[in-house]
């Protein structure tokens, strides 16, 4: 038998794999079968993950030996975690925070900046001889003094004066830059935070309907599932273990009708780790709707469907 | 093709709940974290301690796995499983792994042998939402379907980690029955749960 093609020997392989029980050559066999990629079995072993989920759901009780002693080790541990986690080398990026590359970039400004001229070092000697009453007539001479010593310094300083004026304007048009990419991530922080409201309202709107659907051809390994709001016709549609695609290509959503025709329900595309979320705030028709499929279309997607089917549910 | 696992409004709920969490976790809030914990920790150190019987051990994992929760809860995928079956899945496995690192195989047979398998179904004691109580109801009723052969054949895969091989080994029954056993059961569990609402 070839490693390749499907067949019903893998498939009675299939529920001992998922509970881990497989082994030797059958484990070897399935595994090169499934590395090669086989829909029917994949999209099997998917459903049986789900069993093997409600086992252990079906198991999440304590042993009557336990039972008596488990609130004392809830508790117990629980203050281990929480006294333990603010230590964990663990620094979770929020959207909207700064990126490592703007942190590097700024050092503490008030080092920076360079200690304000003359006045520091001329105002106190001119203070000095105001105040000291016997000293009024040496006055001029010490004005003049003082002025001579700001003169000097201002020679010494001139030196360096070419430089820390082409420092500041690097400051400048540094700050400028970091202001500018903060109103930005402001702007989508803000259009995140709009999303995030649509996308709560719709998934806890009382009623609301969860399709799972199911990875197709070379996406066999991808998932998705689409929230319907009923009774506001909206819906919310989540992917994972979609491959990237060519710049001029686009992933699309579609629902069927009783009819089968398909209706555009948005592009979208994957982020690095082949997650994807949409949602469709455009008015649906959701008694109708039967089924919803993504496909790959040409980019900003086509009001057909052209392409091939890469979930469907 | 509407999803099965999601009928009712209250999976919904806790679904819902628990999915906002996650992504709270992963943004790094302590409180989100501490109430995830409140909610799923009775179940973790159910599950964790039948495969374990010894209450240290079990202890230890319960805090494993709830670490590993704070660190990778990126890794969660909505599209795959509920968060509640990701946590189990994930606890399954730290269980299994803590139990194949044990020097002293011997004693734990004998420690675990009353605690590992399904218990029966009587008044929950760790699972206190009333969607999670119904839906352990429709398993363990569905457990009940099976053979007592067929069962303890999935508990010793499911608890202890065994493989086929290992598992004809210590029932003493030829092989190619102890597969069929598994395969006949795993099936006959996808049946009834299949008809669920």
């Amino acid at each position: 038998m070839t490693s390749s093609a499907h067949s019903p020997r893998f498939a009675e392989l299939l529920p001992a794999y998922a509970l881990g029980a497989l082994d030797g050559d059958e484990l070897r066999d399935l595994a090169a079968h499934l590395a090669a990629g086989c829909p029917a079995c994949e999209s099997e072993l998917r459903r049986l993950a789900a069993e093997v989920e409600d086992l252990a759901a079906a198991a999440a009780e304590p042993p009557e030996s336990l039972a008596a002693a488990a609130p004392e080790i809830l508790d117990g541990v629980k203050r281990r975690l929480l006294a333990e986690l603010p230590r964990l080398p663990r620094a979770p990026r929020v959207p909207g925070e700064s990126s490592p590359a703007a942190e590097g970039s700024s050092p503490a400004p008030p080092a920076a900046f360079p200690s304000p001229p003359p006045p520091a070092h001329g105002t106190r000697p001119v203070r000095a001889v105001r105040t000291a009453r016997s000293a009024r007539r040496w006055a001029p001479l010490a004005a003049a003094a003082v002025l001579a010593l700001v003169a000097v310094w201002g020679l010494v300083r001139q030196a360096g004066m070419g430089t820390e004026i082409e420092r500041l304007r690097g400051e400048s048009r540094q700050l400028a830059a970091r202001a500018a990419a903060a109103e930005r991530q402001a702007a989508l922080a803000q259009a995140e935070s709009l999303r995030l409201a649509r996308t709560i309202s719709i998934l806890a709107a009382p009623g609301v309907q969860s399709v799972r659907l199911a990875g197709m051809g070379t996406s066999h390994a991808a998932a998705g599932r689409t929230y319907v709001d009923v009774a506001d016709r909206q819906a919310v549609f989540y992917a994972s273990g979609l491959p990237a695609l060519g710049p001029d290509k686009t992933y699309q959503l579609w629902y069927l009708d009783d009819q089968d025709h398909p209706t555009s329900a948005g592009v979208f595309e994957v982020d690095a780790r082949g997650k994807a979320a949409l949602v469709v705030d455009q008015p649906l028709p959701v008694e109708r709707i039967q089924a919803w499929a993504v496909t790959v279309e040409p980019r900003g997607g086509r009001p057909q469907p052209t392409g091939p089917m890469a979930l469907a549910g | 093709m509407r999803d099965e696992g999601h009928g009712t409004l209250g999976m919904q709920t806790q679904e819902l709940e628990d999915s906002f969490l996650i992504g709270r976790i992963s943004a790094g809030d302590q409180e989100a974290f501490a109430r995830f914990y409140d909610l799923h920790s009775p179940a973790v150190l159910g599950l964790v301690a039948r495969v374990l019987g010894a209450r240290g051990e079990a202890e230890e994992v319960l805090q494993e796995v709830f670490l590993q929760v704070w660190r990778q809860s990126d890794r969660y995928e909505a599209a795959r499983s509920t968060p509640r079956g990701w946590l189990l899945m994930l606890a399954r496995s730290r269980a299994l792994d803590r139990l194949r690192r044990r020097d002293a195989r011997g004693r734990h047979e004998l420690e675990a042998a009353t605690d590992a398998a399904f218990p029966r179904l009587v008044s929950p004691l760790g699972t206190r939402r009333l969607e999670d109580v119904e839906r352990r109801e429709q398993i363990l009723t569905a457990l009940n379907l099976l053979s007592p052969e067929q069962r303890r054949c999935i508990e010793l895969a499911f608890f202890e980690g065994l493989t086929h091989t290992q598992i004809a080994e210590r029932l003493e029954a030829p092989l190619g029955t102890v597969k069929s056993r598994i395969l006949l059961g795993m099936n006959k569990l996808r049946q009834a749960l299949d008809t669920r609402p």
